[in-house]
C-alpha cells in the first residue's frame, strides 16, 4: 500500500459542509465587506468619537469656568496678577510636574500672603500663566487652562 | 519555481473587487484546500471550521491581487498556515483545554489514519500534507512556509520516521 494514496483517499472526506460554505459566501457578499461601506462605517465612527471627546472636556471647563469670581475676588491672587506675568514663583519639576506634593493638611500656615505663593509656586507654571491672563483679562478667562487653573486653586481649602 | 513569493506588497496590492460570481468561483477553487490544510494541522473539525473562515475574512480585508492561479492557491495556503499558526499561539487556546479523546465525538467516516495522524506534531503533520496531499516539492513547501529547504526535508523526515512508529504493524505502508 501506498501512504500518499491511503492519504490522499482519507483526506477526501473531509469537506467544509454546505452550511459553512454558505456563511462564508454570503459573508463575502455581505455589503459590509467592502470597502467603501466599511471606510464610510469608520469614517462616521471616528467622526463621533471625535465629537464626544472633544465636547466632554469643554463641557467640563464650562462648569469649571462659572466659578471664576471665586479667584479674582482673593486679593492675594489679584495682587499675584497684578504683577508680570513672568514673575510668577516657580518651583523646581519632576517628571510628573510641579502639582502639588505636600499634603493638605500639614500645608496650612498661618500667613494667608505666604499661603498664597506656596500654594500657587505648586501649581504647574502652563496653569499659572493662564491664570494670570484670567484674572487680568476675566472676560477672556474661559478656556480649558483657566478652568483648569481655577479648579487646582480652588482645590486648596485656604480659598474656600 | 511552481509557487511565486508571497511578498508584504502582494497582499496589499490593488483592490480587487469581484462580482458575487466571481467571489462563489474563488471560494469553490480554493474551500477545500484551506479547510483540509487547517484541519490538517489542527485535527478537528470544530478549529477547522473557525480558521476556514478566518482565512477568508483576511481575503476580505485585504482583496490582493493575484497574477494567476498558482499565486492564488498559494496566498491562501499561506494565510491559512498563519491563522493556524495564531491561534495555536493564542491565549484562548493555550487557556482551554480540549475534550480528552475518550470522550470525544468523532464522525465515523473518520478513518484510522487520520487519527494516527493527530498523534504527530503540529508541525509534522503540515508537512506531511502538503507533500502527501498538495503535491508539493520540498522547495515548494519551504517557500510557503518560510523555511529553509533543508530544514523542510529533515523535518520530513522525521515525521516519516515517527510516523513508521505510530503506525506499528503496518510495514506494508510504503512511504
Amino acid at each position: 500500500m501506498n501512504f500518499r494514496d491511503i492519504y490522499r483517499a482519507d483526506m477526501q472526506q473531509i469537506c467544509p459542509d454546505a452550511q459553512l460554505l454558505a456563511d462564508t459566501a454570503s459573508l463575502l457578499h455581505s455589503p459590509v465587506g467592502r470597502r467603501p461601506w466599511r471606510w464610510a462605517a469608520a469614517a462616521a465612527i471616528s467622526a463621533a468619537a471625535l465629537v464626544c471627546a472633544l465636547s466632554l472636556p469643554l463641557m467640563q471647563a464650562d462648569d469649571l469656568a462659572n466659578q471664576p469670581a471665586l479667584l479674582c475676588d482673593q486679593p492675594d491672587i489679584a495682587a499675584y496678577s497684578g504683577s508680570a506675568v513672568g514673575d510668577f514663583p516657580t518651583t523646581e519639576s519632576n517628571s510628573l510636574g510641579s502639582r502639588a506634593m505636600l499634603p493638605r493638611e500639614n500645608a496650612l500656615p498661618s500667613d494667608k500672603d505666604f499661603a498664597v505663593g506656596v500654594y500657587l509656586d505648586q501649581i504647574p507654571n502652563m496653569y499659572l500663566t493662564t491664570l494670570c491672563l484670567n484674572c487680568l483679562l476675566p472676560n477672556q478667562g474661559s478656556g480649558i487652562g483657566a478652568a483648569v487653573a481655577c479648579r487646582e486653586i480652588a482645590n486648596f481649602k485656604i480659598f474656600n | 519555481m511552481l509557487f511565486t513569493s508571497l511578498g508584504a506588497n502582494d497582499e496589499r496590492s490593488a483592490v480587487n473587487a469581484l462580482s458575487p460570481e466571481e467571489t462563489d468561483s474563488l471560494i469553490a477553487r480554493n474551500a477545500e484546500a484551506v479547510y483540509r490544510l487547517a484541519y490538517a494541522r489542527l485535527g478537528n473539525r470544530a478549529d477547522a471550521d473557525d480558521i476556514f473562515q478566518q482565512v477568508f475574512l483576511r481575503y476580505l480585508k485585504r482583496r490582493p491581487h493575484f497574477a494567476n492561479a498558482e499565486h492564488e492557491r498559494a496566498w491562501f495556503l499561506r494565510v491559512c498556515a498563519n491563522c493556524t499558526k495564531s491561534w495555536w499561539n493564542s491565549a484562548y487556546r493555550r487557556h482551554n483545554s480540549a475534550l480528552g479523546t475518550d470522550i470525544a465525538y468523532e464522525p465515523p467516516e473518520y478513518s484510522d489514519l487520520l487519527s494516527y495522524l493527530n498523534r504527530l506534531p503540529q508541525n509534522y503533520r503540515t508537512l506531511i500534507h502538503l507533500f502527501y496531499y498538495e503535491d508539493m516539492t520540498t522547495a515548494e513547501i519551504a517557500n510557503l512556509l518560510g523555511r529553509k529547504e533543508s530544514t523542510v526535508r529533515m523535518q520530513l523526515t522525521r515525521a516519516r520516521r515517527r510516523l513508521k512508529e505510530i503506525l506499528k504493524g503496518a510495514e506494508d505502508i510504503e512511504f
